[in-house]
């Protein structure tokens, strides 16, 4: 595997990470069905685990993580969890997949990989689609954004764990989105420079 | 926003079979506006929503333009996606046929410069149609013609790598893409919508081939063989060298499109049936041509 893809999927993972611990207390939402009981494989593994079988082209795992990031902007309801990362990712890369390479495998496969059943894997597709609105265009700048954002990214812990309300006690989901975003900011407002900024 | 129902909907009438399913004509009752429904069935399990549809949905929340068919919504109901599009009564292929006297010469140039208004603004937009053919221009009454099936369309604006070499229906495939060329862009488009030109004049596909090779060899037989000199780089081409073809010297646009006679339109042809890809005109270049000057535009 060269390096950049080694990059790429580390800082994936870290990203998702961070993103999902903002989310720490939040429980599992029972009417989202990407929210399913805590999969037993960790972020990291199931990003490795998508990254080594997934035979799409690598641009597909950045315009997912942009995928990702439109859908808790459009939703405000949606916040990413421990419960509902790994059914999210694996949607979100196949969407990329179907959108942008002329050669791609179906759901089936995709199921397979992604440890999930077909008949759900097509449900999760066209809540997926919905959710963000069909909107699956990435422009050149957007994806370049992201691109650097994700190999920018460093993976420190910055988030305090006190200040994050559960859903329970205080009904405050607004902070959650507020740091949520941050973090997505971040990701678009990387300087970081990077040489060889083009996945071949 | 309340979602969209099929509900909403009256007074269908089938009035054709998409790829996905079947297309109906319906009122909205809302409004009272005549729609073209397309459903989309999702009975196969292993594919999910089929791309096309992705990239037909997607693409068209994106492209907004007089010359692009709109689509209003996207519908969701029990084992199927309904695509509610404007309705158009007709499209460019069964206009064509239906027409037993030449097509007057206003009306090609008005055709032509909407078709190439709607694909300068999808290669503004870096999106590639290839799939440009008589059957997919939709035209009405007013004599507006507007681009759909965008199927088979993609955007180009970041780099991937993995192209197809089967886009375009053979008729309209351009020579370079069917020698293999992977690293095609918006030149693809230009030569489809060249094809088409010339068709709207005789009133018949200009190239129909019956595999890769035979479409190859009607182009060759009537543009001429490139040269190397011409083209440099189509030796790098596989097919150039796999299906090695003779020296044809060709036939002049005058010979292929008699009923043409303007110049002009014989000048700008000539510049969208370009075999070399670097050589075709764009659609922005081709609106500017002299043979559009006395058209409203």
């Amino acid at each position: 595997m060269d390096h950049l893809l080694i990059k790429l999927s580390t800082n994936i993972s870290n990203l998702l990470s961070q993103l999902v611990n903002l989310c720490e207390d939040e429980e599992k939402d029972t009417n989202n069905i990407f929210s399913v009981d805590l999969p037993s494989i960790s972020i990291h593994d199931y990003v490795q685990r998508l990254v080594d079988n997934l035979r799409c082209s690598q641009q597909c795992f950045v315009v997912a993580i942009a995928y990702i990031l439109r859908i808790i902007k459009q939703n405000s309801n949606i916040f990413l969890t421990k419960y509902n990362i790994h059914r999210f990712l694996v949607t979100a890369v196949m969407s990329a997949a179907k959108f942008f390479d002329d050669q791609f495998y179906n759901n089936k496969f995709y199921a397979t990989v992604g440890g999930i059943p077909l008949e759900e894997m097509n449900k999760l597709e066209l809540e997926f689609l919905f959710l963000i609105d069909f909107q699956l265009v990435i422009s050149r700048e957007e994806f370049t954004k992201i691109f650097r954002g994700i190999l920018a990214f460093e993976n420190k812990q910055t988030t305090p764990k006190q200040p994050f309300p559960s859903r329970k006690r205080k009904n405050e989901n607004i902070d959650v989105v507020v740091h949520q975003k941050n973090i997505q900011e971040n990701i678009y407002s990387s300087h970081f420079q990077t040489k060889q900024i083009c996945l071949k | 926003m309340i979602p969209a129902k099929v509900d909403d909907y009256t007074d269908l009438q089938k009035i054709g079979e998409g790829t996905y399913g079947v297309v109906y004509k319906a009122t909205k009752i809302s409004t009272g506006e005549t729609v073209a429904l397309k459903d989309i069935r999702l009975e196969s399990e292993d594919e999910g929503v089929p791309s096309t549809a992705i990239r037909e949905i997607s693409l068209l929340k994106d492209l907004k333009h007089p010359n692009i068919v709109r689509l209003h919504d996207v519908i969701n109901s029990d084992r199927k996606l309904t695509l509610v599009f404007e309705y158009l009564k007709q499209d460019l292929k069964k206009y064509i046929d239906s027409c037993k006297d030449p097509i007057p010469t206003r009306q090609i140039k008005s055709f032509l410069y909407q078709m190439l208004r709607g694909v300068a603004y999808c290669h503004e937009h870096k999106v590639l149609h290839r799939d440009m053919k008589p059957q997919n221009l939709l035209i009405n009454k007013k004599g507006e013609l507007k681009l759909a099936d965008f199927g088979l369309a993609r955007t180009f604006g970041i780099p991937v790598s993995s192209i197809s070499k089967e886009v375009v229906t053979l008729w309209y495939r351009p020579p370079d893409v069917l020698l293999g060329n992977l690293k095609y862009g918006t030149s693809i488009d230009i030569w489809s919508t060249g094809c088409i030109f010339a068709e709207m004049y005789i009133k018949k596909p200009l190239f129909r081939g019956k595999s890769p090779k035979n479409q190859l060899k009607k182009i060759f037989k009537k543009m001429g063989t490139p040269s190397k000199e011409a083209w440099p780089s189509v030796v790098k081409l596989p097919g150039w060298s796999e299906y090695n073809f003779q020296e044809y010297p060709g036939k002049t646009l005058q010979e292929l499109v008699p009923t043409m006679e303007d110049p002009e339109g014989f000048d700008l042809l000539s510049r969208m049936l370009q075999c070399n890809p670097a050589k075709r005109c764009s659609a922005k270049e081709a609106m500017k041509h002299s043979f559009f000057n006395d058209i409203k535009k």
